[in-house]
Parts: structure tokens; sequence; C-alpha cells
């Protein structure tokens, strides 16, 4: 069973907050944006006085305190439980990041190349077990030129150009960062020639 | 005469007459025939197609493992592409330089993606189970932070969209009282969505896309922290400042307090309740029949006429 741990940061630094008496929103053991330190501070095995001194810390105490709940108490002894349950079995595991969903946009300037692409990802999505939320290809946009054909003169004879951009836009549900950046990293490797990609991320 | 002694009538001599061999005298030397070369097997291969000699069952796979342009000799396939000219059928596969322009996704079939995904899938894992719904992610994770990443095909990897973050809460979640939310609103302005009840705050002031959510992250914190705080000069608010009609500061309710005083008498709650609520309609909504009428018909009460 993977669970996708990454480092004891969270948890060193729960215990830190802990330690001064602040409760913490219940993460159930990943790393969330109420724990924004626990992902900047690149440190294999820090310790809670150094987690304190980073200037962020005071941030996250006080966004922390911000989703402090009362009916947390129980939540928060089962994580205390689970949390050294995890400490004991896999001390330099880390921590996933969480995204509520992934949006992924193409662009290109041929309907059928995107179209192909399109099938390629949700049939990857399939068979990396990602929720495909939706599939939408809004219109494509047309950006049209008027030109003189002649170099000189001539100015009843022109040349139009045009350029297409098609669109394609899927939304990926529920994916663990170790999921996306394995299925983004195969899916931007088999990217066709002349798409190009936006990839919005939406952190828990 | 003298006797030749060569290798050949040595061995002849010694075999015996078994082997009736004897050279042709060529007098005009012919061509050699072909030599039996080690390549020169394989010529049937390379003189056909690889479309004639492969197998039906072969995998596609090893045939085309990677992205490459289109070659009508390894692909199997009758496809025609291209603008037909008069009477024509559209141009076929030999030498179309359209079907050779377009990318293919020819080193993607079904089966190949199948085989990529198993191979990758050891380094997936699966989402938890108590954050399938959206409830329990928005419980457990009111705040949600949004970042976007760019791909082109350009000389460079950076994109200046990138840098930009936006963070979204819920403002039930950040459990605020009404003076609180009030405040907050004032604060936020059109940052607030009232049909989804979402602030969202994005920064794009920084170059580096941390930068930008280390201040997003202190600008929620401080309108939080400003929201919770009651100013000294909060309490100079006038009635008249008041956007919406609060019967507790009215005068109407002034007047109701002096008739008790004048008759002596204390009116039942449902009465005063039903008054209140009568003058809260006319001023909050519109003066219409409904609303005078109701106010007509608390007032009769109070006067017990």
């Amino acid at each position: 069973m993977s669970v996708g741990l990454k480092s004891t940061r969270l948890i060193s630094l729960i215990r830190c907050c802990q330690a001064s008496q602040r409760i913490v929103q219940p993460s159930l053991g990943y790393a969330n944006m109420q724990d924004c330190s626990s992902i900047w501070v690149h440190e294999s095995t820090p310790s809670p006085s150094k987690l304190l001194s980073y200037q962020a810390s005071q941030q996250l105490l006080t966004v922390s305190k911000l989703f402090s709940t009362t009916h947390s108490n129980n939540a928060s002894s089962v994580q205390e439980d689970k949390l050294s349950e995890l400490t004991t079995e896999k001390d330099q595991a880390e921590f996933d990041k969480l995204y509520r969903s992934i949006t992924l946009e193409c662009r290109g300037h041929d309907k059928a190349v995107l179209a192909s692409y399109s099938r390629f990802l949700t049939t990857a999505a399939k068979h990396l077990e990602i929720c495909v939320d939706k599939i939408d290809t809004p219109r494509h946009h047309i950006i049209r030129y008027d030109t003189l054909k002649s170099a000189f003169v001539k100015k009843k004879h022109r040349v139009q150009y045009e350029i297409r951009t098609y669109f394609l836009i899927i939304k990926f549900l529920r994916l663990t960062s170790s999921t996306a950046d394995t299925f983004l990293e195969y899916v931007q490797r088999n990217i066709p020639e002349g798409v190009a990609m936006i990839v919005t991320k939406y952190i828990v | 005469m003298r006797f030749l002694l060569n290798l050949s009538t040595c061995k002849m001599l010694l075999q015996g007459s078994s082997e009736e061999k004897f050279k042709v005298l060529e007098l005009v030397k012919k061509k050699s025939a072909a030599k039996k070369k080690f390549g020169r097997t394989l010529e049937k291969f390379f003189k056909q197609p690889r479309i004639q000699v492969q197998s039906v069952t072969q995998d596609w796979g090893s045939v085309w493992p990677g992205p490459r342009s289109f070659h009508p000799a390894s692909v199997p396939l009758p496809i025609r592409m291209g603008y037909p000219k008069k009477n024509e059928p559209s141009p076929d596969k030999w030498g179309n330089a359209e079907l050779m322009k377009i990318p293919n996704f020819l080193h993607l079939t079904p089966p190949v993606i199948e085989r990529q995904c198993k191979a990758i899938k050891k380094f997936c894992t699966p989402w938890p189970k108590e954050l399938e719904s959206e409830e329990a992610q928005n419980f457990f994770y009111p705040l949600v932070v949004k970042t976007s990443s760019y791909l082109q095909s350009s000389p460079s990897l950076r994109d200046a969209r990138a840098r930009s973050v936006s963070i979204t809460v819920s403002l039930d979640s950040l459990k605020l009282d009404w003076h609180g939310c009030d405040k907050l609103l004032r604060l936020v302005g059109e940052r607030f969505d009232p049909i989804t009840r979402l602030l969202t705050i994005t920064a794009d002031r920084c170059p580096l896309s941390q930068q930008n959510l280390d201040y997003c992250v202190y600008l929620l914190t401080v309108i939080y922290n400003e929201s919770k705080k009651t100013e000294p000069w909060e309490h100079e608010k006038g009635e008249f400042d008041y956007e919406y009609f609060d019967f507790d500061r009215s005068k109407s309710k002034e007047t109701v307090e002096k008739l008790q005083e004048f008759t002596g008498e204390i009116l039942p709650e449902e009465k005063i309740e039903s008054y209140s609520n009568a003058v809260v309609a006319i001023h909050n909504e519109d003066e219409n029949e409904e609303t005078l009428e109701n106010y007509k018909n608390a007032v009769l009460k109070i006067l017990k006429l």
C-alpha cells in the first residue's frame, strides 16, 4: 500500500504547534496550504527550532489558527495516533501534495491533432485511474489579416491570411502530487508538435 | 612426358576415379556467378516495401517506437489525404507532403499507451478515501491555491504568467461574526463572490510564484485580523450611515416604549414583534399594498382598536 508520504516536516511542525498550544487544522497526514512552510523548507531532517525561525512560520501559525475548529478535538487525537504510527513506520517518507483538480488547456492550430491528443489524454487517465471531469472544446479563435499582394501599388489585389487557434480543455479531479507528476510528465513528453499546454493546479 | 604433379591431380589419384570431375576448359573467362555474401540473402526484403513483408501479428509498438514523420512504406494503412484533383480521388500516401507534415500518433496506439501506463503506474499514489467528496475537501482544506504553468515550444522555458498565484477561501469557513464579515467584505471589495461565497485573493506583483503565494497568505492573515478588530471610530457611525433599517436603533421603537410608559401597560411581545416586522418591511422592501396593510394591522393591534 503506497500512501505517498513525504518528509516528517509536517509531523515535527504539528508537534511544535501543539507544544505552543495552538490547535492545528486536522490534516490527515497530508501536506496542505496550512503547512506551507513545510512545503517551502528544503531540509531533509528539520528540527522544530529551525522551522520556528523560518519567516513564514508566523503566518503559518496565524493561518492555522484561522481554521481551528472546536470539534477537531476528537479528530486531532485520532490524527496524533495515526501520525505517531506513521512516524514509527516510515521516518524518512515524504508527504504528497494534494490537488483538488488539474485543468489542462491545450491550444493548437489543427483540430484533428487536438482531437487525437485528447483521446490519448483520456486513455492514459483511464489507465492511471485518474477521474476525468470535463472535456471542453470552446470555439476556435481566428486572427485574419488582409495584406497587399504586391510590394508596390496594385491596391485592388490583396491576399488574406488566417490564423486559427483551437482549444481543448480537460479537467482531472483528485490527484496526489505523485500521480500528477507522473501523469503530467508522461503526457507532456508525448505532446505533438505545434500544441501548447497550460496546466492549472488547484492545490488543496 | 613430364607428369605434372599438382594438388588437384594428387587428390584425384588419392580419391580414385569415383569422382569424375574434370575442370571445364574455359578459353574465354565468363563473369563469375553471384557470390553468396551475407547481406545478399536479405535483398528480397529490402527490394520490397516493409508493408508487404511485415506480419499481421507484429508488435507495432516496436516498429514505431517514437514520434516520427509518416513513412508510407512502413505504415500498412491505405490512407489518402489532401484536396483531390478534378475527377480524381484524394492523393494517396506515397510521397504525400501533407501526410508527412502533420503530426501523427502512430507511436501512441492504444496497446502502447496501455503498456506504458502499466510501466509508470507504480509511481502513482491513490487519492485518500476520506477526501472523496467535495464537502470533505472543503471541511478539511478550506483554502485552495491556484497556480498555472505553461508549456510551449519556444527558445525559453520561462513564462511570465506562471508567477501569478490565487488563493480561494470560503467566507463561512473563516467563522467571523456579523461585524467581522461586514468589515471583511468592505476591505475586500470585488474579490468576494456573493453567489459562491468565496473570497479570492490573487497576487502577481512579485517575480516568483512562491513570493506571490507568501504575499497572498499574508494578505489573508492581515484582512482576517483587521476584520476581527473593532476600531474606536467605528462607533461614530450614525443612523443615517446605516445601509439597512434596524428597528432596535430606530425612532419607532422609542415611540412604542413611550406609548408603554404613557399607558402604563407592557404590550405583549407578539404585538411588538409584528409591529417591528411591519416597519422593517416598509423600510427595507418596497412600500406596496401588502406592507402597508401589515403596518396598519400591527398599529391597530398595539392601539387595541
